[in-house]
């Protein structure tokens, strides 16, 4: 009887009665260990390509405080200029994947929730729309996305997936810091039968700071300012897993000065998207989505003298623009097949308006814009032949359309006809890919792909003149598509705790647009100004490899290093032999992320990130160096409740000057001083 | 499916090498003063590797608690693994069994002698940590 005991205690132990053999003399219970995904880890379907995951927690234990400062720890992220964009001019804010796209427009398509939010007049992002908090999870794919995705996605796909209500809960945060910066972001969800509700509003304000090196600052530059408010609201019916409707709407507001009294830009805008899901009987998966944006972009730029102690207005510009989307895609396995098909169509319209100052005084008005339609169609079939291999095939056709593009001058400059109007440009473009990923063996995965992508002029590249203090980027309205084509291999390695990956990278981009600088100024272009030009370059080639290791030596430790080398140069300019060779502006030749986070909620939860960005070039010519830095990002966060955490956050830690751009006369753009602040995070 | 066949052989197994002590101890003494008399230091984690999240979980947005019941060896090596609580997804049950068999320990110990021991091990997943 008494040898029956232990055996008695044990079995039910085991068949799950955990009560009861409590009061036999229960075994030990241990700590509870965490399974999270780790960021290399794969979702399906994307498994071929190279994807790096950024779950809720990373948003937490990052200092960022903005999307995109959190998604540089990404190895291959970058926005067009090194500037968060907490201070960014928003034209700045177009990001490239693995150093392709060394201008203001994206090279990669960003996804909030499936509904691409790249700006319909000029590709670029504005970050601060998706606040931190509302954030489930990131998936960067870089590598080519255009047999599925078409537009933008030559470089790879963002996808930002904001959370899901699974009960009622409210969640607080607000932080306070130096420059006068504050956060606020209330998030409230709630459930009700079938119906999820969240809403959401965040105000952010920082007082900013100096955005030109000391040596050159004069007495008109101030500190370059933001502020922003965003709301989000969203509605879901989930009838079932099978069937799911949505509706979400946001408003957008921003306001920045730009470093000088007489330059600052602002945005309203306004989206609206719905869309659902629906599994049929047949194993079938339907998903669509329709979407439309209004916005209105306004922002003012001066000429500053030499000694910058005086400034006059330049150019007064207003671009209000708009779009339409839908997609609708259906997905089906069918034994080792998993097909997918869909369809989709985005339309922009927009203009830009502008009052042209010459020495401060009025000089004309200059109206251009002009009407864009894309749509596609896509065919997939990711076939998995044998547990270890998985074989990707996909090809989509794109039909482009951009038309009524006009410019009027009032009155016009010497050179430039009063009214213009552009031919219609009709493309079709054909996005191929193959891909395949073997699991050699339980622990190693190889993967390899080619793709090609494309990417179409934006309204903006197409007819808008910009400036940054006396550098003028003239328009062209005879720009042509970008097309990429490339390949990749990567392998991923698992050795017990460290988990590794390897992707060798090859690009070649026809027609890439970037601004030329030009020997002889064109009429957009006022005496006394560097005058530069977007033109299609021939050929560019993007090499390069990615190294992601993590490592977890034990629960509640992490060490994450990434490593990019990008060599991304100018192959073939027949416009202008001497760019040949040149290394593509902005775009840095090594990249390095070191990371450490200590995760121990009963005590406290830290990270620390240094990122190391090699030197790169401001421009084209490769004449405007930008040298090297170092910045170092340190978190604190410690629960005092269970619903409730306070936290610190130190960008810059050494509080290191860098260089963020460069103009022909000299003056120096400089990064993010030393920034801190503090909050708390309350949920109920 | 396979971690409830086990459990026969488990609980065997632990009935022979554990019986003989405890036969003699429960008829002489009340429970508490068995531990008084001859103190069990728990089994503790030496080395244990996480698994990776299971890509279809991840997909499927699958999180969960499983409860194992894991026999540590004298060696510190696991002699067997079950579930004693699903996390209720099969799959994720599954990896957590394979992650654990796999594991190292501190064993148990009564003085200074290494003893079998049965530890329960909470495996949480999780798509995030909160």
């Amino acid at each position: 009887m008494t040898a029956r005991l232990p055996a008695l205690r044990l079995a039910l132990a085991l068949v799950a009665a955990p009560a009861v053999a409590q009061e036999l003399d229960a075994p030990v219970r241990l700590e509870p260990v965490v399974v999270t995904p780790t960021r290399l880890e794969q979702t399906s379907g994307d498994a071929p390509a190279s994807v790096t995951v950024l779950t809720r927690d990373d948003v937490r234990q990052s200092a960022a405080q903005t999307v995109d400062d959190l998604l540089r720890q990404v190895p291959g992220f970058s926005l067009f200029r090194r500037t968060s964009s907490a201070v960014a001019h928003p034209t700045a804010q177009g990001l490239s994947l693995r150093g392709i796209g060394p201008s203001g427009t994206s090279r990669a398509l960003v996804l909030v929730d499936g509904v691409p939010v790249n700006d319909p007049f000029g590709g670029w992002v504005y970050w601060s729309r998706v606040p931190l908090q509302a954030i489930e999870q990131i998936e960067v794919v870089r590598g080519g996305g255009s047999s599925v995705w078409g537009n933008y996605a030559l470089g790879g796909v963002v996808h930002v997936l904001t959370r899901r209500p699974t009960q009622r809960a409210a969640l607080l945060e607000t932080s306070y810091g130096t420059r006068d910066t504050m956060n606020f972001d209330l998030l409230l969800m709630e459930t009700q039968g079938p119906l999820r509700l969240s809403v959401e509003g965040n105000h952010f304000d920082t007082g900013g700071y100096e955005v030109v090196r000391e040596s050159r600052r004069g007495s008109i530059d101030i500190d370059a300012d933001s502020r922003h408010s965003t709301f989000n609201g969203r509605v879901e019916l989930v009838d079932s897993p099978d069937f799911s409707l949505f509706l979400s709407g946001n408003y957008f507001d921003e306001a920045r000065g730009n470093g000088t009294p007489l330059q600052w830009n602002r945005t309203d805008a306004g989206a609206l998207a719905a869309g659902g899901r629906l599994r049929t009987v047949d194993g079938g998966d339907w998903s669509f989505a329709l979407f439309g944006q209004l916005q209105e972009f306004r922002s003012t730029f001066s000429s500053q003298a030499l000694d910058r102690n005086s400034e006059t207005r330049a150019l007064d510009q207003t671009v209000p623009a708009s779009s339409l989307g839908a997609w609708l895609q259906w997905s089906r396995r069918a034994g080792s097949h998993l097909i997918a098909a869909g369809g989709d169509a985005r339309w922009a319209e927009g203009e830009t308006d502008e009052r042209v100052y010459v020495a401060g005084t009025f000089a004309r008005t200059r109206i251009a814009g002009g009407e864009q339609l894309l749509t596609g169609v896509f065919l997939q079939d990711v076939f998995t032949p044998h547990p270890a291999w998985e074989l990707v095939g996909g090809v989509r056709a794109d039909w482009w359309l951009s038309q009524n593009g006009f410019r009027r001058d009032t009155p016009p400059p010497a050179g430039v006809p009063p009214r213009q109007t552009f031919d219609d440009v009709e493309r079709t473009l054909v996005s191929p890919r193959v891909a395949a990923l073997f699991r050699a063996g339980p622990a190693t995965d190889v993967r390899a792909s080619a793709y090609q992508g494309f990417r179409v002029p934006t309204i903006n590249e197409l007819y808008r003149v910009f400036r940054v203090r006396n550098d003028v980027t003239a328009a062209n309205a005879s720009l042509r598509p970008e097309r990429l084509t490339g390949g990749e291999l990567g392998v991923h390695q698992r050795w017990g705790p460290v988990e590794a990956r390897v992707t060798g990278f090859w690009n070649d981009v026809k027609d890439l647009i970037v601004n030329v600088t030009l020997a002889t100024r064109l009429a957009d272009c006022p005496a006394g100004t560097t005058c530069r030009q977007r033109q299609n370059l021939d050929l560019a080639r993007i090499r390069g490899f990615e190294t992601e290791v993590e490592l977890r030596p034990a629960t509640a430790w992490r060490l994450l290093a990434s490593y990019l080398f990008s060599d991304a140069r100018v192959v073939e300019a027949p416009q202008q032999r001497s760019l040949e060779g040149n290394r593509l502006a902005q775009v840095p030749e090594h990249g390095v992320t070191l990371g450490v986070r200590y995760q121990n909620p009963a005590l406290f939860n830290a990270s620390a990130t240094a990122r190391y960005v090699g030197g790169q070039f401001e421009e084209d010519a490769n004449t405007l160096p930008l040298g090297s830095y170092i910045v170092a990002d340190l978190f604190l966060a410690r629960a005092l409740a269970r619903w409730s955490e306070v936290f610190v956050g130190v960008e810059n830690l050494f509080d290191r000057t860098y260089a963020t751009g460069r103009t022909s006369e000299g003056v120096v753009s400089i990064g993010a001083p030393r920034l801190v602040h503090g909050g708390v995070r309350l949920s109920f | 499916m396979t971690t409830i066949r086990a459990i026969p052989f488990l609980a065997l197994g632990l009935a022979a090498s554990v019986s003989p002590l405890l036969a003699a101890d429960v008829i002489l003494l009340p429970p508490i003063e068995i531990r008084a008399a001859s103190p069990l230091v728990p089994a503790a984690y030496r080395h244990t590797p996480l698994p990776p999240y299971p890509a279809v979980a991840r997909e499927r947005r699958l999180e969960g608690v499983v409860l194992l019941s894991v026999l540590v060896g004298r060696s510190g090596r696991v002699v067997d693994a079950g579930v004693a609580a699903s996390s209720g997804s099969a799959l994720l049950d599954e990896v957590a069994v394979a992650a654990v068999r796999k594991w190292t320990f501190v064993p148990a110990r009564r003085g200074a002698r290494a003893v079998e021991s049965v530890v329960e091990i909470p495996v949480k997943f999780a798509l995030s940590r909160e």
